[in-house]
């Protein structure tokens, strides 16, 4: 997806000339995205104050007393099987998705950046070793990589955030890799060398902001795809254990009453379903957003 | 006759024939064979080996033992391959006359010695089975005649019948087990009313009715057992006639199984308890006040109606009731306020250590769900814990793996673990749990009390004087020294496909099809 953008057709410090992105999906009229970007910022507010909403008490205590009972104004979402407020489940469960998203896909950025970018501007046979490990790590299942890594870790959510964020470094390797390669030899980059700055200094003020938007866009792809991971790896049961309030963990334990009482399920299922969606909506218009050639379009 | 006729007489009859043959088709083909799914697949079928319900199932169809229990009560000991049996005065000589004219499905005839190789083989060291144990008073094995087999043991052993008439004490053709040797457990032969036909891993176990079987023929012409491991997926086998009889459903289908008319739930009794073991070897619950304490913290009425939708009973004792010597207390009183008191006279500034919870997860009724709960009862006394859910085989090799040092297993990591067992025989089931140095006795219990009782019950010859001992064992671990936070006993849920007939489940979770008739 955004690896489709050719670097070559980012103008220099492009990003700095533009409307902001809020403005350009009101000017633009995406109402979809705009209504995406909004449920993101929600998201984002619920995991942020999540704790001064409900105490985590409040979203683990069991309360066998209060099981499975249907929505209603003491409960607007119902309770689940041990009579944990679903409602103060989903917003802690945020919080949780949200840490393991975005500490997941930040390790996957800094070290897949990295190493994308130090092949791509040393090209040579250390740099195809670093590619061929970027290759192995790519067809190595995640899934499996993460029943190792819990294996020997333990079931955590720092276990969970590794298994995501080193199974994501490829992805961000293979992506700066190119454009990098292509940048170096460009006249801004030869011109800054020709006045003598370092090959760092090239690399980190010159080369990667000018990849910024690229980075920008396949983050928010990763974040979603994070979010989907981790919750598939929790509810596999290698996520982090009871009674963390974890949206794939919630998923696998109300499976059973999906027939009978499916709003249990239906609480974090639906969740899980408007966050992944509105990432991948937001990062759809990002990518339009800064690729200059669909700029004016519809 | 015109000429035109003779054509469409023989198209008519040849209708006939074709929709009789059609019509009969799908009648006699299911009728053969019945289709049996459970929730896990076997280890293995050989029964010396073995210690799951799964692969007892199967074994019950395909073994005789010398003995046997009348029925699902579990009332009286009948012959079944022994004819009769004597003891001798001494209590320490048994005599058993076997049946005439058996063969093992691979015409190997049964006999004295067949008897005498099986019973070596299950004492043999190099076999490894871990129900040996159960045959350590026996001292020799000798066959007088072909027709006589005479069990020697060291001290009375009044607890020999009950052992052979345990599914593992099945009588396997010696033949069969030189002929295959590491292998047999897959190519199991015995003398039962079904024979043994192929078995493809995590799919399913064909069996195939002994023409030649000696007692009552099973009626079923084969049976097939399949693993079905999703409770839900297992809902659906049933509803879509899929199988005709289906083990462990879960509870919260029950309703939707009853309203579909396809099938009948058979809610039947169970000798499964379900308990969290806790370890005595190390604080907090090496003090019995302790193991009290964190025994009043737990709702399991709650438990039982919220968790297990009412399938499943409150226990109240050790052993279950139908089972062999079980006994009925006054269950545990839910008093958090009587918990918290005791914690604080042990501990007076609160446990300030974290309590490790081991579960497994699927391999008992709601296990995780249940296991969860209990930690909530425990978080709410003031205790803190720290939860893992463990995948079942990892999970029984970690606990039974010996360790130097604290209890002397693998268990020595975790404070409480969640198990259940449905032996319905008293005398295994509590000696594994309570004896000391015992390879079950996961928890450390040195109690000198059921110690001494237990020693007296092995070689008390009165059958009714035995079971008192068994009596007070529960007794005293039930009112004074708990091991365990005993939680449910476990109700079976089995659904039978609408106008199969004649399917007897036993306490301990197993199901005997011989009789069964499809519609």
């Amino acid at each position: 997806m955004a690896s489709s953008i050719p670097a070559s057709s980012i103008p220099d410090g492009a990003a700095r000339a533009r409307p902001g992105f809020a403005a350009y999906l009101l000017r633009e009229g995406r109402w979809l995205a705009s209504i995406a970007a909004l449920a993101l910022v929600l998201f984002a507010l619920a995991a942020v104050v999540a704790p001064w909403l409900y105490s985590w008490e409040t979203a683990t205590r069991v309360q066998l007393g209060s099981a499975l009972l249907a929505p209603s104004p003491a409960h607007w979402l119902g309770t689940d099987e041990l009579g944990r407020d679903l409602v103060a489940r989903v917003v802690w469960g945020a919080r949780i998705t949200l840490v393991v998203a975005v500490s997941s896909v930040a390790i996957a950025l800094v070290a897949g950046v990295a190493l994308g970018a130090v092949c791509g501007f040393y090209p040579g046979r250390a740099s195809s070793l670093g590619m061929g490990l970027v290759d192995f790590m790519l067809a190595f299942p995640r899934t499996l990589f993460a029943i190792m890594l819990v294996t020997v870790a333990g079931n955590s959510i720092l276990s969970l955030v590794l298994a995501i964020g080193i199974s994501t470094i490829p992805v961000y390797a293979r992506l700066f890799y190119a454009p990098v390669m292509a940048m170096r030899r460009r006249e801004f980059v030869l011109a800054s060398r020709a006045i003598g700055a370092s090959d760092t200094r090239l690399l980190l003020a010159h080369i990667l902001p000018n990849l910024l938007s690229l980075l920008i866009v396949q983050s928010t792809l990763s974040l979603a795809e994070a979010i989907l991971i981790g919750s598939g790896l929790s509810f596999l049961g290698l996520g982090p254990p009871p009674p963390t309030p974890e949206w794939g963990v919630m998923i696998a334990g109300s499976r059973a009453h999906i027939v009978a009482h499916p709003h249990v399920i239906l609480a974090p299922g639906c969740a899980l379903f408007l966050v992944i969606l509105s990432f991948n909506l937001v990062g759809d218009a990002l990518r339009d957003y800064v690729d200059p050639r669909s700029r004016g379009r519809p | 006759m015109s000429v035109r006729s003779f054509p469409a007489i023989a198209w008519r009859a040849g209708r006939a024939l074709a929709l009789a043959a059609l019509a009969a088709l799908p009648l006699a083909l299911p009728a053969q064979t019945l289709r049996f799914v459970q929730g896990t697949d076997l280890d293995t079928l050989d029964p010396a080996v073995t210690r799951s319900t799964p692969s007892h199932i199967v074994l019950r169809h395909v073994f005789n033992r010398l003995v046997a229990w009348d029925g699902p009560k579990l009332q009286k000991i009948v012959p079944e391959l022994a004819d009769s049996w004597t003891l001798s005065a001494d209590g320490k000589t048994w005599t058993f006359r076997l049946h005439h004219g058996v063969k093992f499905h691979d015409g190997t005839p049964f006999n004295a010695a067949a008897v005498k190789a099986n019973l070596d083989r299950l004492r043999d060291p190099a076999l490894g089975s871990p129900n040996r144990s159960h045959y350590g008073p026996i001292e020799s094995v000798s066959t007088p005649s072909d027709d006589t087999v005479v069990v020697a043991t060291s001290q009375p052993m009044p607890t020999l019948l009950e052992v052979l008439a345990e599914p593992w004490s099945s009588i396997n053709s010696p033949a069969a087990i030189e002929k295959y040797g590491k292998a047999y457990g897959r190519h199991p032969v015995g003398t039962g009313p079904y024979g043994f036909k192929s078995w493809v891993q995590n799919e399913k176990v064909v069996i195939e009715r002994n023409p030649d079987y000696y007692g009552k023929p099973g009626k079923p012409q084969s049976i097939e057992f399949r693993p079905v491991p999703e409770g839900s997926a297992r809902v659906i086998e049933l509803e879509t006639g899929n199988a005709d009889v289906v083990t462990h459903l879960p509870p919260e289908s029950a309703d939707e199984i009853r309203k579909s008319g396809k099938a009948e739930l058979q809610v039947v009794p169970s000798s499964y308890q379900v308990f969290f073991e806790l370890n005595t070897a190390k604080a907090p619950f090496d003090d019995v006040r302790m193991r009290k304490a964190v025994n009043l913290a737990i709702d399991r009425k709650a438990i039982v109606e919220k968790i297990l939708n009412g399938y499943g009973k409150v226990p109240q004792s050790l052993i279950p009731p139908g089972v062999q010597a079980s006994q009925s207390f006054a269950p545990y009183a839910f008093d958090p306020k009587q918990a918290r008191k005791l914690i604080h006279e042990v501990y007076p500034r609160g446990f300030d250590g974290t309590l490790v919870l081991w579960t497994s997860s699927g391999r008992y009724e709601k296990d995780r769900a249940v296991a969860e709960a209990v930690q909530g009862y425990l978080n709410d006394v003031g205790l803190k814990t720290e939860f893992k859910v463990w995948e079942w085989a990892a999970y029984q090799k970690t606990l039974y793996r010996a360790q130097p040092g604290g209890t002397g297993k693998g268990s020595n990591d975790a404070n409480l673990w969640l198990l259940g067992t449905g032996i319905t025989d008293a005398d295994t089931r509590l000696r594994r749990k309570l004896v000391a140095g015992d390879s079950s006795n996961l928890t450390g219990y040195n109690n000198p009390k059921v110690e001494a009782l237990m020693k007296e019950a092995s070689s008390e010859m009165s059958y009714d004087k035995r079971i008192a001992k068994y009596g007070e064992v529960q007794r005293i671990v039930w009112q004074d020294a708990p091991y365990s936070i005993p939680l449910f006993d476990q109700v079976q849920l089995v659904g039978v496909r609408k106008g199969v007939k004649g399917i007897v489940i036993y306490p301990d979770e197993v199901v005997d099809m011989t009789g069964a008739t499809l519609p």
